[in-house]
């Protein structure tokens, strides 16, 4: 599953099991109009208009010499990495000087959005902020894909040295990324047939049965058990319940309609590796064109994206255009001007990329704005920008978002505040109540000047 | 976990002990004498009831760690201490900064102790699921499936949190939506594998080539020069030929030559599986005195990358069919096989070389020419350039006398072979078929059926009555048995499903039941600690030693009622030690003690050259077998810190600079003291793992050997430490003076004393592990760069000078590592934290360690002897 589907409370269903057929499910009708087409999306009112939020990653830091900006203020000196964003200028605010404690070195991935500390193989895993909005808004009800999770390298990567992924359920598992746009593009609008809908719905009904059998197996247990032993049964249940609840959504979901998009030709096969062939432009705005439709669709309101990992960082670093060197090799340029010069150049080609996908969310109408104005789109890294991978000065910007109430600021400096921040930030803004130990505390409030 | 339970667990726990600190003398007399004499000098001041500034008392602050927010409090105080910010400014009398770092690793120690005591459950070993590798070794085992095929799964499946440095232990395996949909996954993907309703093995895709249709024979001109037409000569000999029954005979092998080109198709690899590559070929081995053998790699250069050989035993005029059996994963993507099966053989591949007397001329030519480049590029006088062109032109007029020679060649066979005794290879064809299965119907299959599978609910009756006692690990009641033949009964019924079909969902739901995923040992609510019964035992001695099910032997001890027996569970772990899975002991506990799984967080430079693919394979492998052969040979565990052996292969021998060593197979080798090496600490994978690719971390090395080797973890990092940054160009200062720059700062001197010299001890040793007597990396080049000083003392005030007498100094005190090592495996053993109640245990198995000449064996017998490992 790349996709991830609910895991949370929705009314209790009227769900036949084992005949193969199911009830639409009254809440279904709460889905907003978009989900039908494209193209419906720009005749709504303004009050219909879903509010979405994106985090994107993209790690080892980059050169903050030539990205961070010297003055503050909405008339900020453009620096050059920056550049290609001038033209949209009123469009985001870099933030800078949040950290995060547990980020830098070359595993700030798993902090990024949940505040755990980061890879230690003690450190008690918890929920990511993309997970907990989608819990406390209930986007599972709402949106065919309650959340899309999505990277630059497919899976978990846990146990592995970096994270391909950085979203974390509840119980600090963590969530597989998807990074094949080809199989992201037929989740997202390729239209099942009859035969393969029944094949689902048969497959459904055994699980379901399946289940039913395991659940009063693990009652027997329980009768047998002391209190501590019985934690780990009630795992067991939970997860029972809560399979049983993304089936039934999904079931509900199938007969559906995918939403109809104007997309001309097949979506290229690319797999994303790390060699010098490999085009990651094209990969990249792939992933932007296919996570705008998703949006615009209202197919999902939340998503993450790995774009850059952590150390091996899967792009091939723009090989393809001449960069001779790979991104953690640029990152600690021991003050050699070459690589330095080099780190500008490919961070320059990234924020380029960036631009594509900001240019994208703006030229799709929706009521009396843009897609981009009812999308809070952040990007971060997990490392600072001097010649190791510090975990302060993380490079943030938040983009689009003005219909949620967003003030842009051109240039933020908010020394030593936590990057949590940033998210409480956008979080609230979603209509979410940021809650106590959000972040693993690693927050102390909103960053005011932006709302 | 719920809230209502998380609760109910801290009450349960709140009741079952005191805090660990009442447990702990010596916790309670540093607290008495270092930390309540501190706070009373410089923060009650503040931070009492009469002023309780910004809302704290400290006072009042009790040290029972597991109470409401007493540790959260503790934490806040010591980051406001370590980073400086308390006491005040504005207050005149400065705390010694020595105090304040008592003050820290008390509450360090204090914090880490309260999360244990919080894992431990009064003791007792929790019920948990199986984790990744003990899932996979599990099914493997109890349905006899392929090894390959089954680990081929484990991506599918998600991966294990670790408490305490280990994926054993239950707080940590939990079990969500996610886990739950993989196991249900998982366990359908199985039954289809295992179970089967075919008579004939479904056959895969075969194609093929036939060298000899597409050889082609050589050019006949060659030019000597090139585009001078006029230059034109015979090529001279060939390297192969086609023969009169259509085939080629090769004489020689290209070196980055492929035979191969085109065998495999866009589909010819659709799923994990095992494959058949097949030739007709006929050989003579000559004067090489080894048969000719056909090599194949498989997606080469790329994590599936598999290699194969075929030994060609037919005579050269007879070619016969060869054939190997490969186990092959699914591309990513299809078509997208680099270099497809690239295949090569065992041939000279200098058997045609070019002619000399050509090859001098050419070389003159290519100097020349080169020259005057460097001269125009230099923007050298003209008449110096003319001059140069003018010799190349003289190259050229010589080169051209040459082709002009009637007998000129431009390739000859080398002199020094005597043709008629070099190896050939005769190939008539190629083929790749696949999938295949090895044996039909499979192992599985004729496990559960053994008379062949039959529609009739006695028969599945029969499967169930064996298969459940061993999925549960435990004798099945009757009833059990009744539940599964009947549900498979009612699915054939509900689903319209063919007896297989039905066979399968009733063992699919079989693998999904908490008996099977979980490692339950029932015990009654409140119930005192009780003895483990003989089915218990035996679970938990094979998930320790194996990480899988017990096998039939040790079922059968249990069945007999024998394993409580200490002599008879004594020769049980003897006998298991033995046993080829005692090498998962080796994988899962040294793997994680070791950092093993974690050696790909770091990738070196470029700038290592001598970092490679095969020096990566080599470091993961070192450690695990240096700790089998420990197992194996029952040595002493002393050879963790210093040892006069180690285990290489080619590569990593190279690498130390041992010579005589060939082959990529892992022996026991020697070592000698002017190779540096001996026990873990000096392994290049570990060395590696603990620098950061570009440069040495003696910090994280020194808190690594603090942690894994001494069990003695530093108190955390204040919230501000800082990175020693890198060298920056031109100042040359090693990382020895950096540290001691920041060590100039008392807070962080205190810290640090304790830390920095076990790491500084290895810095002869540098980001990639290789023996070095000057700085280098980061930017030290050449000359300049300052020597290495490895000198140092342990905080007990014993000194070395060199890595090999850090080692001495580590042995001269070495209860404290064999203390530690106890502490790693009790824990890995027990699945549970270890704490101050099993400070007896410890001691009591720390003791037999010492009075066996610390031998392995002695270690994992009075693991399994002590009280914790036999009771609930």
């Amino acid at each position: 599953m790349n996709i991830q589907t609910h895991r949370w409370q929705i009314s209790r269903r009227t769900f036949l099991r084992g005949t193969g057929a199911f009830i639409a499910l009254p809440w279904l009708e709460v889905m907003s109009p978009n989900s039908r087409a494209a193209t419906t999306a720009g005749s709504m009112a303004a009050g219909e208009i879903p509010k979405r939020a994106v985090f994107t990653f993209w790690g080892l830091g980059l050169n903050g010499r030539d990205y961070t900006p010297t003055d503050n203020g909405l008339n900020y000196t453009m620096t050059p990495i920056l550049k290609p964003l001038e033209s949209h200028r009123k469009d985001f605010t870099v933030i800078t000087g949040l950290k995060l404690t547990h980020s830098g070195g070359h595993g700030g991935d798993r902090t990024f959005l949940t505040g755990n500390a980061t890879h230690k193989a003690d450190a008690k895993l918890h929920i990511s902020v993309d997970q907990q909005l989608v819990e406390a808004l209930r986007l599972g009800d709402i949106t065919r894909y309650s959340s899309l999770v999505l990277g630059i390298q497919r899976g978990t990567g846990f146990g592995g040295a970096q994270d391909n992924t950085l979203s974390w359920t509840r119980n600090g598992t963590p969530l597989p990324a998807e990074n094949r746009p080809d199989v992201l593009f037929d989740r997202l609008f390729r239209r099942e047939n009859e035969a393969e809908l029944a094949a689902r719905e048969q497959g459904n009904a055994r699980q379901g049965s399946i289940l039913d059998t395991v659940r009063e197996s693990a009652k027997r247990l329980q009768a047998r058990v002391g209190a501590q032993d019985s934690q780990k049964l009630d795992e067991y249940f939970n997860s029972i319940r809560d399979m049983e609840k993304r089936m039934e959504t999904e079931a509900a979901w199938l007969h559906k309609e995918k939403p109809t998009v104007d997309w001309k030709g097949a979506v290229p096969k690319i797999e994303p590796q790390q060699s010098k062939t490999f085009d990651y432009r094209a990969y990249q705005r792939l992933m932007f064109d296919i996570i705008a439709l998703a949006l615009q669709t209202d197919s999902t309101r939340v998503i993450s994206y790995m774009a850059k990992k952590d150390l091996s960082d899967g792009t091939g670093t723009y090989g393809h255009l001449g960069s001779p060197y790979d991104y953690h090799t640029l990152t600690h340029h021991a003050e050699d001007p070459e690589r330095l010069g080099w780190l500008t150049k490919v961070d320059i080609w990234t924020m380029e990329d960036w631009a594509y996908f900001i240019a994208k969310l703006k030229s799709i109408k929706e009521g009396n704005g843009t897609l981009l104005d009812h999308t809070l789109l952040a990007r971060s890294s997990s490392g600072g920008t001097a010649n190791a991978h510090n975990n302060t000065m993380l490079p943030a910007m938040l983009c689009g978002g003005t219909a949620l109430g967003v003030k842009h600021q051109g240039h933020l400096t908010e020394m030593d505040k936590s990057l949590g921040n940033l998210w409480a930030t956008m979080v609230s803004l979603m209509g979410m109540k940021v809650p106590p130990g959000f972040m693993g505390g690693e927050s102390d409030g909103i960053v005011k000047a932006l709302v | 976990m719920s809230l209502k339970n998380a609760f109910r667990i801290c009450i349960s726990l709140l009741f079952a002990m005191s805090s660990a600190f009442a447990q702990d003398p010596a916790a309670k007399q540093a607290y008495e004498q270092t930390v309540l004499p501190y706070l009373r000098q410089h923060c009650f001041e503040c931070h009492d009831a009469k002023k309780a500034k910004a809302g704290l008392r400290l006072d009042t602050l009790g040290t029972n760690f597991l109470a409401g927010k007493t540790a959260d409090t503790w934490h806040e105080a010591i980051n406001k201490i370590n980073i400086g910010d308390m006491p005040p400014e504005e207050v005149k009398r400065r705390p010694d900064p020595k105090q304040s770092f008592a003050v820290v690793e008390w509450v360090g120690r204090e914090l880490k102790n309260a999360e244990k005591m919080a894992r431990m459950a009064g003791g007792k070993i929790l019920s948990r699921r199986l984790n990744r590798s003990e899932y996979l070794n599990t099914v493997r085992d109890l349905l006899q499936l392929d090894e390959k095929w089954v680990q081929a799964l484990k991506d599918e499946l998600p991966s294990d949190g670790k408490a305490e440095g280990f994926d054993r232990l239950g707080s940590a395996l939990l079990f969500d939506e996610t886990q739950l949909a993989a196991y249900v996954n998982t366990a359908g993907k199985l039954v289809q594998k295992a179970i089967v309703d075919k008579e004939v093995a479904p056959v895969g895709k075969t194609s093929s080539l036939e060298p000899g249709k597409s050889w082609k024979p050589r050019i006949d001109k060659v030019e000597v020069i090139q585009y001078q037409k006029d230059t034109l000569i015979a090529p001279g000999p060939g390297t192969s030929e086609k023969t009169e029954v259509g085939g080629v005979l090769y004489f020689q092998m290209p070196k980055y030559g492929n035979l191969s080109v085109g065998l495999l198709r866009e589909d010819s690899v659709p799923q994990d599986g095992y494959y058949r590559i097949r030739v007709k070929a006929g050989a003579y081995a000559g004067d090489s005195g080894r048969p000719v053998r056909m090599l194949f790699t498989y997606m080469q250069g790329t994590q599936l990358e598999v290699n194969a050989e075929v030994e060609i035993t037919a005579p050269i005029d007879k070619p016969e069919y060869a054939e190997v059996i490969v186990f092959l994963r699914k591309p990513a993507e299809p078509k997208s096989y680099p270099n497809g099966i690239h295949t090569r053989w065992t041939g000279l591949t200098d058997l045609v070389i070019s002619q000399p007397e050509l090859d001098k001329l050419t070389n003159l030519r290519i100097q020349r020419a080169i020259k005057v480049e460097r001269l125009i590029e230099a923007k050298a006088p003209a008449a110096d350039i003319a001059a140069a062109k003018a010799e190349v032109e003289k190259a050229i007029a010589a080169a051209r006398a040459y082709s002009q020679q009637p007998d000129a060649v431009a390739n000859i066979y080398n002199p020094k072979y005597d043709r008629t005794k070099t190896p050939r290879l005769h190939l008539l064809s190629l083929e790749f078929e696949g999938p295949i299965e090895k044996e039909w119907p499979p192992k599985s299959h004729v496990a559960l059926f053994p008379g062949g599978m039959k529609d009739d609910p006695a028969q599945v009756r029969e499967m169930f009555a064996r298969l459940l006692p061993r999925a549960y690990r435990r004798p099945a009641a009757a009833g059990e048995v009744e539940q599964f033949v009947a549900l498979t009964a009612q699915a054939k019924q509900k689903f319209k499903l063919t007896h297989v079909e039905a066979v399968r969902y009733g063992v699919q739901t079989l693998l999904s039941s908490p008996e099977f995923l979980l490692l339950f040992e029932p015990s009654a609510p409140n119930a005192p600690k009780r003895g483990l019964g003989d089915f218990e035992l035996a679970t938990r001695l094979s998930y320790f030693l194996w990480s899988t099910m017990p096998d039939d032997e040790l079922l059968r001890v249990a069945v007999a009622g024998k394993l409580r027996d200490p002599a008879v569970r004594q020769a049980q772990v003897k006998r298991m030690l033995a046993h080829p899975l005692a090498r998962q002991f080796a994988e899962n506990f040294a793997g994680q003690w070791l950092g093993v799984r974690e050696f790909e967080s770091v990738m070196p430079a470029k700038d290592y050259k001598d970092y490679d693919a095969a020096l990566r394979e080599a470091n993961h492998e070192e450690p695990i077998a240096f700790f089998e052969e420990v197992l194996r040979k029952d040595l002493p565990v002393l050879n963790f810190i210093a040892s006069d052996f180690t285990m290489a292969n080619e590569r990593l021998a190279k690498f130390y600079g041992i010579p005589n060593v060939t082959g990529a197979e892992f022996r026991r080798v020697a070592l000698q003291p002017e190779q540096h090496r001996g026990g873990v600490l000096t392994m290049a994978g570990l060395l590696t793992y603990l620098a950061d690719g570009t440069r040495t971390l003696p910090v994280r090395r020194g808190a690594w050997i603090l942690e894994q080797i001494l069990n003695d973890p530093p108190a955390p990092p204040p919230p501000n430490a800082g990175e020693i940054q890198p060298n920056v160009k031109g100042k040359n200062l090693t990382i020895r003076q950096r540290l001691e720059m920041h060590r100039n700062e008392p807070t962080c001197a205190s810290c640090h004393a304790k830390i920095d010299p076990f790491g500084l001890a290895l810095e002869n040793y540098d980001a990639i592990g290789a023996w070095r007597t000057q700085q280098n990396g980061e930017g030290f080049r050449g000359g300049g760069a300052p020597a290495i000083e490895a000198a140092g003392k342990l905080p007990s005030g014993r000194e070395f000078k060199t890595p090999a007498e850090f080692k001495q100094a580590l042995l001269a005190e070495k209860d404290r590592f064999a203390r530690a090592l106890t502490q790693k495996v009790l824990t890995y053993a027990l699945g549970r934290p270890v704490g101050y109640t099993d400070t007896a245990t410890v001691e009591q198995i720390t003791t037999q360690l010492a009075a066996n000449q610390y031998r392995m064996h002695s270690l994992i017998q009075a693991v399994v002897a002590s009280e914790p490992f036999l009771t609930k």
